[in-house]
């Protein structure tokens, strides 16, 4: 079946790039929390 | 008398420690900021389309009343949060806040807003079960739903211009806009 | 390739020389006309993505959801681009070395991709044939690349 196989490629395609959409998120956003809490630090010690 | 009541208010707001610390903290009142633009996206979404599907632009093959009582439930967890967060901007900066002419137009449309939200509920809780599988709305509801856009649209436009101080109290102002603005007179 | 070049044109285009000498027409038309297509856009993408996630609408077929969210977010998108291409070419050189401005874009990109390149495609035909944990990932994907659009766009007028 053409058909299934078929959707089955984007589905594929769907998880893995869903899934390193989730992951480059919640690096970016733990880089910036991080960042702030060290400019944090360094204002207020 | 008005103006000169809720400037004083506004600078004792601006002298507790809350306000001091909210807006010499940059991250926390950026923060606070990034919340209440971004809620823009749960609470008036949903706003738009339950307003959109009464006109009849969007989702026309889904009844009106289902679109209705289902965004209901997120347009309102967003407006709570579009609301304590704007609480707590105007309590970081009220002095400023209050004698903004844009801030005050905001507040105005947002009551009419209310009361035009009110009037739409209930005319649409009087007569839903007889219109609701059609396409549109019937037209009172229509021009509630098309003035709750445009209120809307107002309240985004001079919510974000409140960061201008074009008309502020120390320019050239025409007696009128400074009464407007909450300007007191030294 | 260098793009420095490009910003520089940007700024002293008509839109830039608009965006830059009148302020009234920068909030209103710029930044005002972006937030309300925040709205729609945020609101077409909560929509699909809270039905994918059988948070909201579980009544409506997660199908029509989808598709009707879809037209908005089209249109939204495109009011949204526009508007922010006015902005970003009034100060177009400021920009250039804005770090929130870079990951907007990168954002951007990689969500108006995702959506036409693999969020369409998938959702084309009937949702229950389709691995439900994967219609879940799309989901929050979609919600988090958008947020992040949004929130590093607001950044980019903190970071100034």
């Amino acid at each position: 079946m053409t058909g299934s196989k078929q959707s089955g490629t984007i589905e594929k395609v769907a998880a893995v790039s869903a899934g390193a959409i989730i992951i480059s998120a919640v690096v970016y956003w733990t880089i910036q929390v991080v960042g702030m809490l060290e400019f944090l630090e360094m204002a207020y010690g | 008398m008005i103006n000169e009541l809720l400037l004083q208010f506004s600078e004792w707001l601006y002298a507790t420690g809350g306000s001091r610390a909210i807006e010499e903290s940059y991250y926390l009142y950026n923060w606070i900021e990034t919340t209440h633009v971004l809620t823009i996206m749960i609470c008036l979404g949903m706003l738009a389309f339950i307003d959109l599907r009464m006109l009849g632009y969007a989702m026309p093959n889904v009844p009106a009343s289902t679109i209705a009582a289902r965004l209901n439930v997120p347009m309102m967890i967003g407006f709570a949060i579009m609301f304590i967060t704007g609480l707590l901007l105007f309590y970081a900066k009220p002095v400023y806040t209050n004698q903004s002419i844009w801030f005050r137009i905001k507040m105005v449309l947002l009551v009419v807003a209310f009361f035009n939200a009110i009037r739409f509920h209930r005319h649409m809780k009087a007569s839903e079960s007889t219109w609701s599988h059609e396409p549109r709305a019937p037209l009172n509801l229509r021009i509630s739903a098309a003035l709750s856009l445009g209120l809307w649209a107002g309240v985004v436009t001079t919510g974000r211009l409140i960061a201008y101080d074009w008309f502020h109290c120390y320019r050239d102002l025409p007696a009128w806009l400074g009464a407007a603005a909450g300007c007191v007179a030294e | 390739m260098e793009l420095l070049p490009f910003f520089e044109w940007a700024e002293t285009s008509f839109l830039g020389y608009i965006g830059k000498n009148y302020g009234g027409v920068y909030a209103t038309f710029g930044q005002s006309v972006h937030l309300m297509a925040l709205a729609v856009l945020g609101g077409s993408v909560l929509i699909a993505d809270l039905r994918l996630l059988n948070i909201i609408l579980r009544d409506v077929p997660s199908e029509v959801v989808a598709d009707q969210a879809h037209k908005w977010f089209r249109i939204a998108l495109v009011v949204i681009l526009s508007s922010g291409i006015f902005m970003a070419a009034a100060v177009a050189q400021r920009m250039y070395y804005n770090d929130f401005f870079w990951a907007k874009m990168s954002a951007l990109l990689v969500g108006i991709i995702f959506v036409f390149a693999v969020k369409r495609p998938l959702l084309k035909g009937r949702h229950d044939e389709i691995n439900p944990i994967v219609i879940k990932l799309v989901a929050v994907a979609s919600i988090l690349v958008w947020f992040s659009v949004a929130a590093t766009g607001r950044w980019i007028g903190f970071s100034g």
